[in-house]
């Protein structure tokens, strides 16, 4: 569940997610909110968030109705609305094919589907670089040949 | 397998070509120090992870589908160019794949235009074209395979970008700006084009 921000003088405590042994939490359609949530169980976002999202070790699914304008750390997150920030997950992030993100990744592992509407810079796990099979000569010079036979498959 | 969707025929149509310009452009990338690689898209889950699992950082900006949706709100391109909105010489390499094919000669101008300010001296540009007889109405996005560069196709059938066709003249016209370092004729009619920036 979600409390409601407690303004302290200068200082706004964030929003916290307690921890339940329901279901993920829920920001509805109706719902927006500004500021910083930080919790310990899945959120789901239909609504409207702008600010942080911090979640250890859980999952965020920003909705297809979820309109999101804010920094994201989670162990993963998945999003099928509009997102605009920055996400650190800890393991995967998954975009659908019905969102609409603008912002940096960070993630051990990723997948997008066909579709969606991305503009970001991605940061994944590096690998050593692929072992490539040399050419055989330098191709530093203009150079027009015929190569890149394409093989049929089916038949 | 690659997919077969959008009207291509496993029976008729090349399912994969190997694709030595890709290899290249990638063995050259990777000399680079913390090389950093703007795709345009169209958006391919496999190309973002291989890619950027090979550079510093992997920026994905899909002009496909900005176009795509800019055409069909305003029937023109005047402001789609927005979107790359990256400072001046910020990549070692730009994958164009064969966007170029699917605008108009002034578009085209615009896009070379932009993609020449935003590539470091001596930054890379990879170009497909299908020619004049070459290519599908449908747009594919260009799959990277395997280590071996083996390239296929996956339609794209929520874009609806027409296919311009063009000869090698008008092609090698158009990329004046740049240093054509190879180019390579497939089997199936594509052009593949490795540029670098002077």
């Amino acid at each position: 569940m979600l409390k409601k921000t407690k303004n302290t003088g200068s200082t706004v405590e964030p929003f916290t997610v307690a921890s339940s042994s329901g279901g993920p939490t829920m920001v509805g359609q109706q719902i927006a909110i500004e500021g910083k949530i930080k919790g310990t169980e899945d959120l789901v976002i239909e609504g409207s968030v702008r600010g942080s999202i911090e979640l250890e070790g859980q999952h965020l699914t920003v909705g297809p109705k979820g309109q999101v304008e804010a920094d994201i750390l989670a162990d993963s997150v998945t999003i099928s609305g509009r997102l605009v920030g920055n996400i650190t997950a800890i393991d995967k992030v998954t975009i659908t094919k019905d969102a609409d993100f603008n912002g940096e990744i960070k993630a051990r592992r990723f997948s997008v589907e066909d579709g969606a509407m991305l503009k970001a810079v991605i940061e994944l796990e590096r690998e050593s670089p692929i072992k490539a099979v040399p050419l055989g000569k330098e191709a530093d010079e203009e150079e027009d040949e015929k190569g890149g036979t394409p093989v049929t498959l089916g038949q | 397998m690659p997919s077969a969707a959008g009207g291509v025929s496993l029976a008729s149509a090349p399912a994969y070509h190997i694709s030595t310009i890709l290899r290249l452009f990638i063995e050259r990338l990777l000399r680079r120090q913390d090389p950093k690689l703007l795709d345009v898209g169209p958006i391919c889950a496999e190309n973002i992870n291989l890619l950027a699992r090979q550079t510093a950082r992997l920026y994905v900006c899909d002009m496909f589908i900005r176009i795509d949706r800019e055409r069909e709100r305003t029937g023109a391109l005047r402001s789609v160019w927005r979107h790359l909105d990256y400072p001046d010489k910020s990549f070692d390499g730009i994958l164009l794949w064969d966007l170029l094919d699917r605008l108009d000669d002034s578009d085209v101008a615009s896009l070379l235009e932009r993609c020449h300010s935003i590539l470091k001296q001596g930054g890379m540009l990879v170009v497909f074209f299908f020619g004049e007889q070459g290519g599908q109405e449908s747009v594919n996005s260009f799959i990277i395979e395997d280590e071996g560069y083996r390239v296929s196709t996956r339609a794209q059938a929520h874009l609806k970008l027409p296919l311009r066709r063009r000869n090698a003249r008008d092609i090698l016209d158009m990329l004046s700006s740049f240093r054509l370092v190879k180019s390579v004729i497939c089997g199936n009619g594509l052009r593949e084009f490795l540029l670098q920036r002077m």
